[in-house]
């Protein structure tokens, strides 16, 4: 039969009380979290656009040269 | 005026005529027992009291005693009394040792002799005269009034929840609102105990000390630790992304800047183009 060994918690209200402090301001965390992926998905499309128009600009770029130049 | 000044005042014959004087009592007698005599002398309580039989056992040892004695009690010598007083001397000592209670026949006799003969109470005709009979049949209906109508002592209300069912007495409607009110008084009472009941656990609860299995206190600092390393890593990752975002403005500037340089390079190849056809 092992012994059971307690070990007595001083301020217990205060270790209580801390605790449900971090469990708040990781949900805050875990929000803006949240809320920067939706930034980074709206900048990701946005390089996309910004991808494809260069690309446009770049096959018109070469039609106009290769215009004059015949 | 000689003859009215040598008559002699005669005293005017009132009450009683002279009573004869008492015989004097014999001397004292010399030498020890006239010494003797004060610490047997009965005390003035005793020597007033004149229907008080003297003590026959100190009589009869000490006779020196016979003089104080001849002074107490019905042994005494009686003063001659006049006859006409006499009797009512007699019925004075008879009511003294009577003593009855008073009945209303002397009352009213007493009454009599205290009205001054002569004189007539003028009787009023406003209050009317009433019989004895008529009076006592009065005072009775009084009585019974009186007892008819004395208020009953009040109890004081008390509520107690009702386990048996009883038919209870009819209420006054303001009774009824009363009696709700105080019982909702009560449930609202109680409600905030109950209330306030588990707050008062918990605060005797943290009053007293905490005590945690050791097992169990070991896995908490060992969370604890990671998860402050785990805070640690995360501050560099956000550090690592402060400075990614740092980039990612500088290259959208310069990627900005790009467009406005090739915006302009468009346009100045536009221009060359469109004025070389026109003119």
């Amino acid at each position: 039969m092992q012994k059971r060994i307690y070990v007595k918690v001083d301020d217990y209200k205060d270790v209580v009380e801390t605790l449900e402090l971090a469990k708040s301001k990781l949900a805050e965390l875990s929000n803006i979290i949240k809320e920067i992926e939706k930034i980074k998905e709206r900048e990701d499309n946005e390089l996309e656009n910004w991808k494809s128009k260069i690309e446009e600009i770049g096959n018109k770029l070469e039609f106009i040269d290769l215009s004059l130049k015949e | 005026m000689v003859l009215f000044g040598r008559k002699k005042k005669q005293k005017p014959k009132i009450g009683l005529d002279k009573i004869n004087e008492p015989p004097a009592p014999p001397s004292f007698l010399s030498g020890k027992a006239n010494m003797e005599l004060p610490s047997i002398v009965p005390k003035r309580e005793e020597k007033l009291s004149p229907f008080k039989q003297p003590k026959e056992s100190t009589v009869e040892k000490k006779p020196e005693l016979k003089i104080t004695t001849l002074f107490q009690g019905p042994q005494s010598p009686r003063p001659e009394v006049a006859k006409g007083h006499e009797q009512s001397l007699e019925i004075k000592e008879k009511k003294e040792l009577e003593l009855k209670p008073l009945t209303i026949e002397t009352t009213k006799v007493k009454a009599k002799t205290t009205e001054p003969q002569g004189m007539e109470i003028p009787i009023s005709t406003e209050f009317p005269r009433i019989s004895g009979k008529e009076l006592s049949q009065a005072l009775k209906k009084k009585e019974d009034k009186s007892i008819i109508t004395k208020p009953e002592p009040t109890k004081p209300e008390l509520e107690v929840t009702p386990i048996f069912t009883t038919p209870s007495p009819p209420m006054q409607k303001e009774q009824r609102t009363v009696t709700q009110k105080a019982k909702e008084k009560v449930k609202t009472v109680m409600a905030s105990k109950i209330e306030e009941e588990p707050v008062k656990e918990l605060a005797e609860s943290l009053a007293k000390p905490v005590f945690i299995e050791a097992e169990d206190y070991k896995k908490i600092v060992d969370d604890l630790k990671s998860i402050k390393a785990e805070l640690s890593t995360i501050d560099e990752l956000a550090k690592s992304l402060t400075a990614l975002k740092k980039n990612n403005l500088s290259l959208l500037e310069r990627w900005r800047s790009g467009i406005v340089q090739l915006e302009k390079k468009v346009m100045h190849i536009d221009e060359k183009l469109f004025k070389e056809k026109i003119l």
